[in-house]
């Protein structure tokens, strides 16, 4: 057993390595992860301070400022395991992955998993600190920690989604078009450009019941204070229930999509 | 023998029609595909504007800025993004870094001409189709003198050409500077978002950014305040010289910077 966790260890770090690779373009991603949420800052600041509007769907420009702090940090937590199963699938090399003694989807959320935990260290954990000292951000304990769940319970259901997204390869010939609509819409309706609560009333109830919201949302609201424990701890009771419908959809997807895959060799 | 300017400039426009009728003929064979980029340019358009939507539904929006008037800002910076399309930092270093430019210094045109045609233009057809729909629905919704019409179309051209030739210059620089740049791509998309908003919630600094360093204020912010009368029909003067002048020290420092590169035969 120790063996078998070892092989994706070494696959983790030899994966988590090359990510850093190209270092001028890698430091340059992270700074331009930075500049929505500046970019936001400005036009909130122009909206509330130049019209003398205090708050807006419940939130503060304080607020606002630290929404979108929040939800540029959870940025490594949006999965784009679906460019690589789309990558593999219509390279043909995922042919090579069904041979090997290891996995296919095991070895690519290994391999987004390494993409994740060096952007947690290098941007979640220094926006969350930016946020903290400069907005400021006044959150205990307890909601970092709830927070941090939430977080993970993001990036498991983006991973599930983005799975099958992927999978979509295997049908279309080229899926890259269809693949980019739905990441649009995913992040729009996920609050990834604005509070799920600044949508018409009727929107945000129908999005209250799609799984779009833990990805930016339910995270950034917990975190700033917007919505109570009671209703994040709601909320994640929720999200589990969309984690185990999301992986039973993903495996069933995997297992349909196993029997359409063409490569050489297969 | 020299060919006169009409000649150069009559089979730069030649190449120009012959690239983009390619580049859709080999985009329309996959029909699927070409189908979804349309929606993709269409669903990347719509999501500002919803933006900006509910943005003016829960609040005042913007002072001094109706919802017509940021619609205009936004399909002007759809119309500008087509040359991002055109001139693609990450495409653009590609070319550079893989030697593929090689055979653009054995054509009889322009090598920089070649660099910015040899590119898919179906996104940029599109994203310039909507966003011209989007540019007619503000103006129909917006009162102006027909005195300001042809300034404006004459600077929101020359504004596009600037931030072109700023992007292609974007690109062959980060081929100096990057062994990799990927995240040029999203320089630009950034670069764009700022673009949407009227330049004075950035303050002084920013208008100086956006006017100068990564002028897409020329392409949105200044044609659009001229239509609207704004700032003076003087400033119409003043806008299109520094869109000129720009225009050619961002050619010049292309030129210059290609001169160093280094061909992949070696």
């Amino acid at each position: 057993m120790f063996a078998s966790l070892e092989k994706y260890y070494g696959l983790f770090r030899i994966r988590a390595k090359g990510i850093t690779v190209y270092k001028g373009d890698f430091v340059v991603t992270l700074l331009l992860r930075v500049l929505f949420p500046v970019l936001m800052i400005f036009v909130w600041t122009a909206v509330y301070v130049t019209t003398g509007t205090t708050k807006i769907a419940g939130f503060s420009l304080l607020g606002i400022y630290a929404y979108f702090l929040i939800t540029a940090s959870l940025a490594p937590f949006r999965s784009d395991i679906d460019d690589m199963i789309g990558s593999d699938v219509l390279t043909g090399a995922i042919a090579v992955f069904l041979v090997r003694p290891i996995t296919y989807l095991l070895d690519s959320i290994i391999t987004d998993l390494s993409t994740v935990v060096v952007g947690f260290f290098t941007l979640t954990v220094p926006i969350l600190a930016l946020a903290v000292l400069f907005v400021p951000l006044n959150a205990s304990l307890l909601l970092f920690g709830l927070f941090g769940v939430e977080a993970i319970a993001a990036y498991l259901i983006s991973m599930l989604l983005e799975i099958m997204v992927g999978l979509l390869a295997v049908y279309f010939t080229s899926y890259a078009g269809m693949a980019a609509v739905i990441n649009r819409c995913m992040s729009f309706f996920g609050g990834g450009l604005l509070p799920l609560s600044f949508f018409p009333s009727q929107i945000s109830t129908v999005l209250s019941y799609l799984p779009f919201q833990f990805l930016y949302y339910v995270p950034a609201a917990t975190l700033s204070g917007s919505i109570s424990v009671q209703s994040s701890l709601f909320s994640l009771a929720i999200a589990a229930i969309w984690i185990v419908g999301l992986f039973v959809a993903a495996k069933f997807a995997w297992r349909a999509a196993k029997k359409h895959i063409n490569a050489v060799g297969v | 023998m020299r060919q006169s300017l009409a000649s150069r400039l009559m089979n730069g426009a030649r190449l120009v029609y012959i690239s983009q009728l390619y580049s859709f003929k080999i985009a329309m064979v996959y029909r699927a595909q070409f189908a979804l980029t349309i929606l993709d340019t269409f669903v990347g358009m719509i999501l500002p504007i919803a933006f900006i939507t509910i943005m003016y539904n829960v609040s005042q929006g913007i002072s001094g800025w109706s919802f017509y008037q940021l619609l205009l800002l936004v399909g002007l910076v759809d119309f500008a993004t087509i040359v991002v399309y055109y001139a693609n930092p990450a495409r653009i270093n590609n070319v550079l870094r893989l030697g593929y430019f090689d055979t653009y210094l054995t054509k009889p045109q322009s090598p920089i001409l070649m660099l910015l045609t040899k590119t898919e233009g179906m996104w940029s057809f599109f994203f310039g189709m909507w966003s011209i729909i989007v540019i007619a629905f503000a103006c129909a919704n917006l009162s102006f003198s027909m005195m300001n019409l042809a300034p404006f179309i004459i600077t929101v051209l020359g504004g596009v050409v600037t931030f072109m030739l700023f992007t292609a210059f974007t690109g062959i620089a980060s081929y100096r500077i990057f062994s990799q740049a990927n995240s040029q791509n999203w320089l630009m998309s950034n670069i764009l978002s700022f673009g949407q908003y009227p330049l004075k919630i950035y303050g002084n600094i920013g208008a100086i950014i956006f006017t100068f360093a990564a002028p897409i204020a020329l392409a949105s912010f200044y044609p659009a305040s001229l239509l609207l009368g704004k700032i003076g029909i003087l400033y119409f003067f003043a806008i299109f010289g520094l869109e000129v002048a720009l225009s050619a020290v961002f050619l010049k420092a292309s030129e210059t910077l290609l001169k160093g590169y280094t061909s992949a035969s070696g």
